[in-house]
């Protein structure tokens, strides 16, 4: 018998996950890699690295499940953040290995179309009434390192700030972002 | 220091070196760890209603699924650090409650949303599914049902044809898995004309159609009206 219905809740096949259950692992997959896969594309502007970066997320996801403790978030969030920071490393190899410039955090155009075609999404133009609630600066420095992988030593140097002023524009920025959120509930 | 760029470790935004010292810092620093998982549920939440979802190739979950099945899992279990202050600790535990609730509830509007808009490109991508089976079947009373299978991509597109309609009744489907029929959608209304999409029909042995009173049933009520080994 299977341990959880089709639609059990992600947390509760991350769970099922960590005790080696792999039917639970491909549930979850098809839960959530389309955003997966997403937001590694979106990082790396590369579909096939995105496609590796999902993959190997994944992998580190059923290896490390136990490690997943639903007190302190969901299983989305966990995976997203397994994803983001193997995309970041990616990032920073490539930029390492070519010293190639990369654009800065402006979506590409495929993400444009595709934001349009969803404009009139409310939940989504909540979030986005939320981003709009952070200054300017506190919006860019979050951007900039989290969908152009930079380090905030360059997201300070690309902002004319001093170090000091970029850590607490990103650190109360994601204090106000979380605020928002939460009250837009 | 460390204390400084808990957002900037949030964001993968510190270098390498830095990497490290927070997590060294984080054995011991139970604020900094609750601050961390809040700013990233609150990340994970923003960036999945950031992007559109991108539906995955069938092959890159077929390579995944194939990479777990040979892949040991890790021992090691997530260890809280002791709280040094247990009010600040409950306050910060009652927000994590907060943000998980709302990532919930938007995540679910979210896949309902993405659910409309894709359903005709998920429908296109099983019927063009290279590991796509036809199964069809004429229905107890009247009517034709084809079911359309590809276990790559764990979908089925259901037609039916033809049924009689069943006034203050419903049609449901279901799919049987280790001998136990689930259900896998009521139709609306009380005809059963139409293309139907079911997820997760990887490990199911076969599809069923029933009739049940209005709404669905928990389990299904004989008889089958078609039932498709798959």
């Amino acid at each position: 018998m299977d341990g959880a219905g089709a639609d059990a809740p992600a947390e509760e096949l991350l769970g099922l996950v960590a005790t080696g259950d792999q039917r639970a692992f491909a549930r979850l997959y098809d839960q959530v890699a389309g955003r997966v896969l997403a937001v590694a594309t979106r990082v790396l502007r590369d579909r096939a690295q995105a496609e590796e970066v999902t993959q190997e997320a994944f992998v580190e996801a059923w290896r490390t499940a136990a490690r997943f403790d639903p007190a302190r978030g969901s299983a989305l969030a966990w995976i997203l953040t397994i994803t983001h920071r193997r995309a970041v490393d990616r990032v920073r190899a490539e930029q390492a290995g070519t010293r190639r410039e990369r654009a800065v955090a402006a979506p590409g155009r495929e993400y444009d179309e595709v934001a349009e075609a969803v404009v009139a999404v409310d939940e989504r133009r909540q979030v986005r009434r939320c981003l709009d609630a952070l200054s300017g600066v506190q919006r860019e420095a979050i951007t900039l390192a989290y969908w152009g992988g930079h380090t905030y030593r360059e997201v300070a140097a690309q902002l004319n700030l001093g170090l000091p002023a970029v850590k607490s524009r990103m650190r109360d920025g994601l204090l106000r972002l979380k605020e928002c959120l939460a009250v837009a509930r | 220091m460390s204390h400084e760029l808990t957002a900037a470790y949030a964001l993968d935004a510190v270098d390498d070196t830095e990497r490290r010292e927070m997590e060294a810092h984080l054995a011991t620093c139970t604020d900094c760890v609750t601050e961390i998982a809040e700013m990233r549920e609150t990340l994970g939440l923003w960036a999945a209603a950031e992007v559109e979802p991108v539906e995955p190739p069938a092959y890159l979950r077929q390579a995944v699924l194939a990479r777990i099945a040979e892949t040991s899992q890790s021992a090691e279990v997530f260890r809280t650090p002791l709280p040094r202050r247990r009010y600040a600790y409950a306050g910060a535990a009652a927000a994590a409650v907060v943000v998980l609730a709302l990532v919930g509830v938007l995540i679910g509007q979210q896949v309902r949303l993405r659910d409309q808009r894709t359903r005709a490109d998920d429908i296109a991508a099983v019927l063009a599914a290279p590991d796509a089976q036809l199964h069809t079947a004429p229905a107890t009373g009247g009517g034709q049902v084809n079911v359309v299978v590809s276990p790559s991509l764990s979908r089925a597109v259901v037609t039916l044809r033809d049924l009689p309609s069943a006034p203050g009744k419903s049609y449901q489907m279901w799919l049987v898995r280790d001998g136990e029929a689930g259900s896998a959608g009521v139709l609306e209304g009380t005809s059963a004309d139409g293309v139907q999409l079911i997820d997760h029909v990887i490990e199911a042995t076969d599809f069923g159609l029933t009739k049940e009173p209005a709404g669905g049933s928990a389990a299904p009520t004989p008889p089958m009206l078609v039932d498709i080994k798959l």
